[in-house]
């Protein structure tokens, strides 16, 4: 677990505000590091006190830091990585680090409250991420790895999720905007409870996991749910997620949905566009269904006429629609 | 973008120009499982299928992959009905859509600058494009499409505002290609070619 790895780890130097350090234990190959600063340039000290200035002044392009670690010393042999002038000043902010197989840690800690959001891309699971324990302006957060747990603590603004966890906790995160998590063949469980995303309302995707059996996504603001095509998942709770206006659960498994307290109102555009809730291809029973109808918050003017699709369930032909349509909602069973 | 499969043509969603009558009509031309689906469907009372928008339903990718059919509305027109939609005043509007104000509501935040209703309706328009003003065409525009039926839907409950000169000015300053290519349309399926989309993808 993240945190066990956290307590195991040992430090060479301490990091300040805005620096990475990034760690390697070979004694062979090389160890490549790409990042970009606001500056265009950045500016890295290796084990061997050995510096190196990068960039071309473009913002845009990577820096990318390589050392041979033929001939070093056993060990960890860390490396600090900032963002510099171009004369390798300490200046500007880092955006985008990525760290390659041959890493063994990233320490991001000294990114504690910062303003500039920062993507960290791992490409190892044998890499530890040491993550502040202040909040963490992260924008997104890719772990190209098979991780048993995955604990987003403190993150701010993140902005996208892409790892192998098996299992996933972002709950009770505050100012994230989306949240992307697909096509992960390990994820079994994601808890993304008690989020608070940033106004008017985010995202939460949870598209293509064959093994996501549990997903937890009540007492959050966010906008619009995409939870589709994950094969195992057999309940979800939505519960007084009043704001989820566009709410897509179709072709999973489901077999029970807990909806008290949601009010869904549009889902007619967008990059998905979904009826304001889009049940279908699922093993809801009549009972299930009628549960849905009767939990779902009244339509108050003047959000229209959403529509509730339940077709290709085994309750949608037996169901009681007036339950629904009683509450302002058009009912699609065929 | 959103382009509905219109059979042979694809169909830009264009918001007030007549897009949810264009949807459902297309919904019961070229798609008449879905068409079915919506008759069978069970309504609150005093509710019909026209009341309720059906673009989610139609059919649709992200890029045309056949020609396009569009009926561009006049702009000035156009942003009162938006204006009217939302129930703003055309200062908030027009603070909106010019300089990015946040239209606040109590359930969602607006930015007219980015929204569907605002968009400029040149920027539907992709490789071969079948021209039509909105309403005047809109017969010529079902006939093409094959559309039996082209029913109310979505009609406007609030009046539109009147704009001043001033107002009039700002708006078609900053849909100046709209009201150009909308001059432009001097008959019924007018065809122009415009660059081609870079990418497509499946239907959703």
């Amino acid at each position: 677990m993240l945190r066990e790895r956290q307590a195991r780890a040992t430090f060479t130097l301490p990091a300040r505000t805005g620096e990475a350090l990034v760690s390697a234990n070979n004694v062979a190959g090389t160890l490549t590091i790409t990042a970009k600063s606001n500056t265009g340039y950045g500016f890295a000290t290796f084990w061997d006190n050995t510096t190196s200035l990068q960039g071309s002044g473009n913002p845009l392009v990577n820096i990318t830091f390589a050392k041979s670690l033929s001939g070093a010393p056993a060990g960890k042999k860390p490396v600090t990585i900032m963002s510099s002038n171009a004369l390798g000043g300490k200046f500007g902010e880092l955006s985008d680090i990525s760290v390659p197989t041959n890493a063994t840690e990233l320490d991001v800690r000294a990114f504690a409250n910062n303003s500039t959001a920062l993507s960290v891309v791992i490409n190892s699971s044998n890499t530890v991420l040491l993550l502040p324990d202040d909040p963490f302006v992260c924008g997104l957060l890719q772990v190209n790895g098979l991780w048993q747990r995955l604990d987003a603590v403190k993150f701010t603004a993140l902005s996208a999720v892409n790892t192998d966890a098996v299992e996933m906790d972002l709950s009770w995160q505050s100012n994230i905007s989306n949240i992307y998590i697909a096509s992960n063949t390990a994820l079994t469980t994601v808890n993304a409870r008690q989020i608070d995303y940033q106004s008017p309302g985010g995202t939460l995707n949870v598209v293509s996991n064959p093994l996501v059996h549990t997903v937890l996504c009540d007492n959050t603001n966010v906008r619009q749910l995409y939870i589709m095509g994950n094969a195992s998942l057999g309940d979800i709770s939505l519960r007084n997620c009043e704001y989820a206006s566009q709410i897509s659960l179709s072709n999973n498994n489901l077999t029970t949905v807990d909806m008290v307290g949601c009010r869904p109102t549009d889902g007619k555009y967008g990059s998905t566009p979904t009826p304001a809730l889009d049940l279908r291809l699922n093993q809801l029973g009549a009972a299930a269904i009628d549960k849905i109808f009767a939990d779902l918050l009244p339509v108050t003017a003047p959000i229209g006429t959403p529509i509730i699709h339940v077709a290709t369930n085994p309750g949608a032909a037996t169901c009681t629609p007036s339950i629904a349509t009683a509450k302002g909602y058009v009912v699609l069973t065929t | 973008m959103t382009y509905f499969d219109a059979g042979p043509f694809m169909v830009p969603l264009n918001a007030k120009a007549g897009s949810s009558s264009m949807v459902i009509a297309i919904i019961k031309r070229w798609h008449p499982v879905v068409y079915q689906s919506i008759v069978n469907g069970h309504y609150p009372e005093g509710k019909t299928l026209q009341h309720v928008q059906w673009h989610s339903l139609c059919p649709q990718r992200t890029q045309p992959f056949r020609p396009v059919v569009i009926g561009i509305r006049n702009p000035i027109d156009r942003f009162c009905s938006g204006v009217a939609h939302f129930n703003v005043t055309v200062e908030m509007a027009l603070n909106s859509l010019l300089n990015g104000a946040v239209i606040q509501t109590p359930r969602r935040n607006f930015v007219f600058s980015k929204d569907i209703h605002f968009a400029k309706q040149i920027n539907n328009c992709r490789g071969e494009t079948h021209l039509f003003r909105f309403p005047e065409h809109v017969n010529e525009m079902a006939e093409l499409l094959d559309l039996d039926e082209f029913p109310e839907c979505n009609i406007a409950v609030r009046p539109k505002p009147v704009l001043t000169e001033e107002e009039k000015t700002l708006v078609a300053d900053h849909y100046a290609e709209d009201m150009d290519l909308y001059q432009s349309i001097s008959q019924p399926n007018s065809i122009r070619v415009f660059p081609e989309p870079t990418q497509t993808n499946d239907f959703v």
